[in-house]
């Protein structure tokens, strides 16, 4: 039932708009929210309390307190109070078995009080322990609010970024009057509807917090706003507080702004007959006259309050000894300035007993307040309990706390605020204390025999509002690294799978069969994820030398070395190859995964060292393929005028050439152990590249083979088969360091390194493969591990790497493989287990 | 002394193809073709993108090759970045503050989009916008502005 025409109603009467409740249709006019509509067809109760289930109705009207949480278009615990009508929602009342007017969880009101007392939950359903799955689950059903739904259809959520010069927050009076007086690029925010402004409005949108630089995060629903700005100016106004008397949670007991939104926006009696308990808003009084409401009295301060009621909805006021008939009862505990996201920015919070409230004061650079969140209203302090015996008195209606859990609390030893707020969840509940700040720690004062200032508050946190979690999370991107072969071998239907960022081919279909092809004719690898550094300048050889362990001043031009990275303490860091371009060029390879720290690390000493070399991380500049086998060169001799004789191309030289015509540099090295050149060209050129070799009769192959290959060449993962422990020499590279070098990173650390372990070589008979990890037991006790196993069909055998005892490392040592619960003798090989002279490399 | 012509597409017989191919330039414009040089050296006076301290970015549509030789004659260390980035061009503020948190009136400058992806972003004329992306990210880059510009409707 609606009123006559309001001046300044929001609602259009002549456009309908219908939604569902509980599955019945109702009808409500644009402009509505849910809850007035709800309202205005009859509802009354819009919700069960989270512990007691006692009926609640609106209260605030102002989208902060909780009684009128509903589940809309199955989204849990929305505030219908402030959600605009739209056609065909489906709304459903929730933490209800039943319905939400009778809801038969509700006995815990009745009876359950004994057993619920204030931190029931931290010594009750505790023992029998293997009771504990049954408790679980009924406290599983009974606890939280809303639920989740389990299918879900993912809504869309968008985060937009902006900078301005003044954003101001709160659209009412003050913050109106900041906006239009504040000069430059000026955007308010507003949680209610639009306005006509000279001035940027963004609006219904709330600012959830202030953050360090000024960055103020807005809920605008669907968009998250990262705004930051010159200048803040809050004006977010001042909260209705409740007031703590017995049954002030009744069904009918509502805070002024309630009444106001009530009657002047959506044109709702709010009841028949009402009493008013707030001798400072004269308004109040106005607005129920002018929608018929009978006023049966009025009081400013009584000294004895309670509401009485039936199945949960006021009857009667019980107002200094005097019973009096009414639906509806008008009352607040006075206003506090809302100073949230003042004190999130920086700001003091001060009390001032005059008018009982918290002021923010000493605010930080940047943030100013105006307005009532300020403090500037007159108000005279509330008293922290009426009582008239009877109901249940909340001073926290969200949470369900009372008076009786405040001083029990207390009683305990709960004494401080914040320990207070832990153990009764006073302030925790979906209003984050907005409705019973200062209930709370007025109740705390009484108790503790203290004031309020001594009392202080409980620290502001965002975000100001509840959101929905999607719109924190955004939208799901993943960022993926594709190499510019990508796509030729998804179109060759490669199985891909992630490595890092990167997206890689595991293989093309039958890894076994791209190992043969490599051993016995050719094959093509896409390695174009790997690292890929320029080194150039005058200085370049000494930057090296003093990076790597190994020499790098004394490597011709043209020519290729393997080199490890170690950090200052030994350990094994990265590992590449380094080609020398030039008496000034170098050009460097990392590991797929090192590239950004390998370059970072360059980077970092030349800035402490200051030689004058460039360093320029040319890894996505590069596609590079590997071309291996037996037929490799001929291969490569059909698609380039260059001489690639094993004179005139020998292992580890390094060649610029023309390779179907594409610039290529081409380096031979071979890390899947055969014949091979690895070419490296401009990423936009790469397909081309690639398709010519397939062309030639290369078979793609990917990284499973990969990795077999390289086994059968022992040849180490930086990463797989070392950690950040592992270091050259137990690694069974001492070969690499040059400790007669006069400085080089990690030089100091290696003669000290403790071989507490050594990297060696295992086989196994086929059909005995062990997991990676897999232990390498002795007497019953764990002596090192697996790092790499496969099994190779070109050997007829299981072959790994693992991490073994330093007595056990000699070559036909036995050591024993735990896989399944079973020991399995492995023998230990220091060689490479293929081509161990590496001749087939150099032939 | 190599010239490093093994980083310059236009070195090639063939023409590059862009990384950015597979998306649909519904709302970007591909200009990954452009010629990048990444130039090392005292280029303050040069006219280019600045990327640090002695670092800037030539881009440039013309002759990749005469461009590269003449800044090498002038002393300048040169390499060649035209195939490393991937390049959007993209219209409107709005579908750019969805992208970046960097300050569209203090650009150019590099910073974060879509997850953490590097990107260097100059302000063309009006409302037009160009990034540099690594052309590894460059189609995810792509499908995430095409996704940003249809949550703005277009």
């Amino acid at each position: 039932m609606r009123l006559s025409s309001q001046p300044g109603e929001r609602i259009d009467r002549s456009r309908q708009v219908s939604f569902f409740y509980d599955g019945s249709p109702v009808e409500a006019f644009a402009g509505d929210t849910i809850g007035s509509a709800l309202f205005a067809s009859g509802r009354r109760v819009f919700s069960r309390s989270f512990k007691y289930h006692r009926p609640r109705g609106l209260l605030c009207c102002s989208g902060h307190c909780a009684n009128c949480m509903m589940t809309v278009d199955g989204i849990p615990n929305v505030r219908v109070c402030v959600e605009p009508v739209r056609p065909g929602a489906q709304v459903k009342a929730q933490n209800v078995l039943g319905s939400v007017d009778r809801d038969l969880l509700s006995v815990t009101d009745k009876i359950g009080g004994p057993f619920t007392p204030v931190g029931f939950y931290y010594r009750t359903m505790i023992r029998p322990r293997r009771a504990w799955p049954l408790y679980e689950k009924v406290l599983r059903n009974l606890a939280g609010l809303g639920r989740v739904p389990e299918t879900w259809t993912h809504r869309r959520y968008d985060t937009e970024h902006r900078h301005v010069d003044v954003l101001v927050i709160g659209g009412g009076r003050s913050g109106r009057a900041a906006a239009a007086a504040a000069e430059g690029d000026v955007l308010l925010v507003d949680e209610r509807g639009p306005h006509d402004a000279p001035y940027e409005v963004l609006a219904p949108a709330t600012a959830l917090a202030i953050y360090e630089g000024g960055l103020v995060p807005v809920d605008a629903g669907n968009v998250l706003y990262r705004i930051r700005a010159d200048r803040i100016v809050v004006a977010t106004g001042a909260l209705e507080q409740t007031l703590v008397f017995p049954g002030n949670d009744l069904v009918g007991v509502m805070l002024p702004s309630a009444v106001r939104r009530m009657v002047d926006e959506w044109a709702l009696k709010p009841g028949t007959r009402a009493v008013i308990v707030d001798g400072e808003l004269p308004s109040v009084r106005n607005q129920l006259i002018r929608a018929g409401v009978e006023i049966a009295a009025v009081v400013r301060s009584p000294s004895q309050l309670a509401a009485k009621g039936r199945r949960g909805r006021l009857t009667s006021v019980l107002l200094d000894g005097k019973r009096i008939d009414c639906d509806v009862l008008v009352v607040s505990g006075g206003r506090q300035p809302a100073y949230s996201l003042l004190a999130q920015a920086g700001a003091r919070v001060e009390y001032e007993p005059g008018r009982g409230i918290f002021v923010p004061t000493e605010l930080p650079p940047g943030v100013e307040v105006v307005g009532s969140a300020a403090g500037e209203f007159p108000q005279t302090p509330a008293p922290a309990q009426l009582d008239g015996g009877g109901d249940k008195c909340f001073v926290c209606i969200c949470e369900d706390v009372t008076t009786k859990d405040v001083k029990r609390a207390v009683a305990e030893g709960f004494d401080s605020i914040e320990l207070a707020k832990r153990y009764t969840t006073v302030t925790m509940g979906p209003c984050q204390g907005k409705l019973c700040h200062l209930p709370s720690i007025r109740m705390m004062a009484r108790e503790t025999g203290t004031d309020e200032s001594a009392i202080g508050t409980t620290t502001a946190r965002p975000p100001w509002r509840p959101i929905e979690l999607g719109l924190l999370a955004g939208r799901h991107y993943e960022p993926l690294k594709r190499s510019p072969i990508h796509h030729r071998s998804e179109e060759l239907g490669a199985k891909v799978m992630w490595t890092g960022a990167w997206k890689r081919p595991h293989s093309y279909g039958d890894p076994a069969a791209e190992v043969r092809a490599v051993h016995e004719a050719l094959g093509v690898i896409d390695v174009s994820t790997l690292g890929k550094i320029l080194v150039e300048g005058p200085e370049a050889a000494e930057l090296l030398e003093r990076l790597y362990p190994n020499r790098f001043g004394d490597l011709k031009t043209g020519r290729i070395r393997y080199g490890v990275l170690t950090t200052d303490g030994g350990r094994i860091m990265d590992d590449g190859t380094v080609a020398r371009l030039g008496d000034e060029l170098f050009y460097v390879t990392t590991t797929s995964t090192g590239s950004d720290s390998v370059r970072e690390w360059f980077e970092w000493w030349n800035a402490i060292w200051g030689y004058d070399a460039e360093i320029v991380n040319v890894t996505g500049a590069l596609a590079a393929v590997n071309l291996a086998g037996p037929q490799a060169r001929d291969a490569l001799g059909l698609l380039t005028d260059a001489d690639v004789s094993n004179e005139a191309f020998k292992y580890l030289d390094a060649k610029e050439i023309r390779v179907a015509g594409v610039p290529c540099l081409a380096l031979r090295i071979g890390f899947v152990g055969e014949l091979g050149y690895e070419l490296h060209c401009a990423a936009s050129v790469g397909e081309h590249l690639w398709d010519a070799l397939v062309a030639g009769g290369a078979v793609p192959f990917g990284l499973e083979p990969q990795r077999v290959l390289r086994l059968e060449k022992a040849h180490v993962i930086v990463g797989q088969d070392t950690d950040s422990e592992s270091n050259l020499i137990s690694a069974g590279m001492p070969w690499i360091v040059k400790q007669d070098k006069q400085d080089f990173v990690g030089k100091w650390a290696l003669p000290h390194v403790t071989v507490r372990e050594r990297l060696v070589g295992f086989t196994l008979p086929a059909g005995v493969l062990p997991p990676e990890g897999a232990q390498i037991v002795r007497e019953g006790v764990s002596r090192g591990r697996v790092t790499s196993a496969r099994v190779s069909e070109r050997l007829g055998k299981v072959i790994g790497l693992a991490w073994v005892e330093p007595e056990r490392a000699e070559e036909g040592e036995t050591i024993a493989i735990r896989i399944d619960g079973v020991l399995h003798d492995a023998a230990v090989t220091l060689a490479p287990f293929y081509d161990s002279k590496g001749a087939l490399l150099r032939s | 002394m190599s010239r490093l012509d093994f980083l310059s597409p236009h070195e090639a017989d063939v023409a590059g193809v862009s990384p950015l191919r597979h998306v649909a330039g519904v709302a970007f414009t591909d200009v990954s073709q452009l010629g990048k040089l990444e130039v090392r050296g005292d280029v303050g006076s040069l006219e280019a993108i600045p990327l640090g301290p002695g670092r800037a970015l030539v881009v440039l549509e013309g002759d990749v090759r005469s461009q590269r030789d003449r800044l090498v004659g002038e002393g300048y260390r040169v390499y060649d970045m035209t195939a490393a980035l991937a390049a959007l061009e993209i219209e409107g503020e709005d579908l750019m503050r969805r992208l970046t948190a960097l300050d569209l009136e203090a650009l150019p400058a590099i910073g974060s989009i879509a997850r953490g992806t590097t990107a260097l972003i100059e302000r063309r004329d009006g409302e037009r916008f160009r990034l540099f992306v690594p052309q590894e990210l460059g189609q995810f880059v792509a499908e995430v502005v095409t996704d940003m510009a249809r949550g703005l409707g277009r």
